[in-house]
């Protein structure tokens, strides 16, 4: 298990890339696009929707990182004043939970994306296919839920050795 | 059971499972999917999970947030924080407790582009409270005065948090961010003034050693040359809001440009360096995103129990003075503040209190910028002041003796929001003069 959490890591921390990578194209189309209007009365055609399809990446791919890291916001003032028994059982709750929940949302996302294809959605200006984004955004729910899984794993591993359980070394 | 039962339990439900630490983001979805499913039908529920899934993540104004968090984190690396930091405490020297004064004032300035805090707090943290303890100043003050000046980073645009709020609310983004300039400002001089006035009646919170002969720094004007860059980029990004020609997302494009090409040409930022800000900029944004994402299906859940619009029109029903019912909200965040994150309770409580206060005929940037204000103060309050208990940590002083040495900063606080109250022309004086 050992190997498949550091590929699990490995695999969140390269998406999580991909979403920095969409920020900085994000950043330079839309200076390109500023610097087109003033000096050439010319921008560049589509910066909004592309700008909005990139986005999808954005929103989506970094989740699954910041869930390794910690960062999501969770309260932990009852929490962390439980027995460690309570402690693993909730920890094992919110995963569970959370799984059902990606789980619905990455089933309505895939629902969503057959109605965006055979309805033949596009952008209205570079008439980019609407449908491959929702895939983008379901790769990230993805390597969220294994995050999630990983994560309660890795805990539970740990409590058993004694080390410290979520929520007891950071706030967030 | 009615539609308001219904919104009723899945609120008290949605309240339980964040004290469970289920992820808040989580917590709203598996509270509002069921609850909507329940007031209309379950394949309404999920077909609405889709679309919502799909097309707030392509909402244009999110982009806003990325760009300008990217641009602070930019300029962070490029070291510019400690420049403002070095720069702010040659400017106090003279005075007394110059060095807490200016801890307020640099976290304000770097805590504005972190986008949360609870982050800017932990960050300030770990480079001020060692330079105060090098002067001997009480643990309390300088424990206090980061934990402070964090706070202030959601206020003062460009914000992560105000922006969030836009988002919420579909107020156009560019009146909310340039309203939170002024209070932004206003509410940084107050908190340094505190700092100056318990230095004042308590000396022996910053002892009385001569920094002015002590400062071997560089001058004050080779600092203020080194510092250039982040007054020039806040001018040009904000100052193209307001005079029209960016959408915020150009601003925020056009701010992340020049600080990149600042750290370039400077050769201030490293590969190392800018890998770092992208990194932080994507995890700091998705933390921001899936609330964003769970946000839009709990509005709509919340709209069709119709709760919001019953508690808006009960409140106009109600023979009391409109700025009881904002003391009233703010009363309630105060409280939440104690317990969570400022983030979630903006996106808990907003479409619940939007409605009634728009009713009464607030403005809905004005109501923005004075919320956060307010949710400020909530942080830094026991039981649970979040960034209290995270400056504690890193500091290694008591939690006690923060929330102490923290009290009179707060009281400053919901002194700023009561002015901001009585005199809303603070916030919407610099929107009004747009275009």
């Amino acid at each position: 298990m050992g190997q498949a959490s550091r590929a699990v890591t490995a695999v969140n921390r390269a998406l999580h890339y991909v979403a920095g990578a969409l920020i900085i194209a994000v950043m330079v189309m839309t200076v390109y696009n500023i610097l087109g209007r003033w000096l050439f009365n010319e921008p560049f055609r589509g910066t909004v929707e592309l700008t909005q399809l990139a986005m999808i990446g954005i929103v989506y791919l970094g989740m699954a990182y910041a869930q390794d890291n910690g960062n999501h916001i969770a309260v932990d003032l009852l929490y962390s004043r439980l027995p460690r028994l309570v402690r693993i059982v909730l920890d094992w709750f919110a995963t569970l939970l959370s799984l059902v929940i990606l789980a619905l949302l990455a089933w309505q996302l895939y629902k969503y994306a057959g109605v965006l294809e055979q309805g033949g959605r596009v952008t209205a200006s570079r008439g980019i296919p609407l449908y491959p984004a929702a895939y983008v955004a379901i790769v990230g729910i993805a390597a969220f839920a294994l995050a999630f899984i990983r994560g309660s794993i890795d805990r539970i591993r740990a409590a058993r050795n004694g080390d410290g359980l979520a929520g007891e070394q950071v706030l967030r | 059971m009615t539609p308001e039962t219904i919104g009723l339990l899945g609120f008290i439900a949605l309240l339980v499972l964040i004290a469970l630490r289920v992820p808040v983001a989580i917590a709203m979805l598996a509270v509002s999917i069921p609850g909507y499913a329940y007031i209309t039908t379950t394949d309404a529920a999920l077909a609405r999970l889709g679309t919502d899934a799909y097309s707030s993540a392509t909402n244009y104004s999110l982009s806003v947030i990325p760009l300008f968090v990217f641009m602070g984190l930019t300029l962070a690396q490029a070291q510019l924080g400690k420049d403002l930091y070095a720069l702010l405490d040659a400017l106090m020297r003279r005075i007394r407790g110059g060095l807490a004064v200016a801890t307020i004032g640099a976290s304000a300035i770097f805590g504005s582009v972190s986008g949360s805090a609870v982050a800017s707090a932990s960050t300030m943290s770990v480079v001020a409270t060692p330079e105060m303890r090098r002067y001997r100043y009480d643990d309390g003050l300088a424990a206090a005065t980061t934990a402070v000046g964090g706070t202030l980073g959601a206020l003062i645009p460009p914000s992560a948090v105000l922006v969030l709020y836009g988002i919420l609310t579909e107020e156009p983004i560019g009146r909310i961010l340039i309203g939170g300039i002024i209070p932004g400002i206003m509410t940084a001089l107050i908190l340094m003034a505190t700092a100056w006035l318990l230095v004042l009646r308590r000396p022996s919170l910053a002892p009385d050693i001569d920094r002015e002969n002590a400062y071997t720094g560089p001058h004050p004007v080779r600092l203020a040359l080194r510092a250039w860059a982040v007054p020039v980029i806040f001018a040009v990004s904000m100052g193209g809001i307001y005079l029209g020609v960016f959408t915020p997302t150009e601003a925020g494009a056009a701010g992340a440009a020049l600080a990149l090409l600042y750290g370039l040409v400077s050769r201030r930022l490293t590969w190392t360096g800018f890998k770092q800000a992208v990194s932080q900029t994507v995890l700091i944004s998705a933390v921001i995103f899936l609330v964003v994402v769970a946000s839009q299906i709990y509005g709509f859940f919340l709209s069709v129990t119709r709760i919001p619009r019953n508690l808006g029109e009960f409140v106009e029903g109600l023979e009391v003075a409109p700025w009881m019912v904002i003391a009233i909200i703010f009363a309630i965040y105060f409280a939440l503040g104690a317990i969570m994150d400022e983030i979630a309770i903006l996106v808990i409580m907003t479409p619940m209190m939007y409605p009634i206060v728009i009713g009464l005929g607030y403005d809905g940037a004005w109501f923005g910028v004075v919320s956060i204000m307010m949710l400020l103060s909530g942080l830094l309050t026991p039981p649970v002041g979040l960034i209290v208990y995270v400056v504690s940590n890193i500091s290694n002083v008591p939690v006690g003796r923060v929330f102490r040495a923290v009290t009179p900063f707060w009281i400053a606080l919901i002194f700023a929001v009561a002015l901001a109250v009585a005199f809303p022309d603070i916030v919407l004086w610099l929107p009004g003069l747009m275009r």
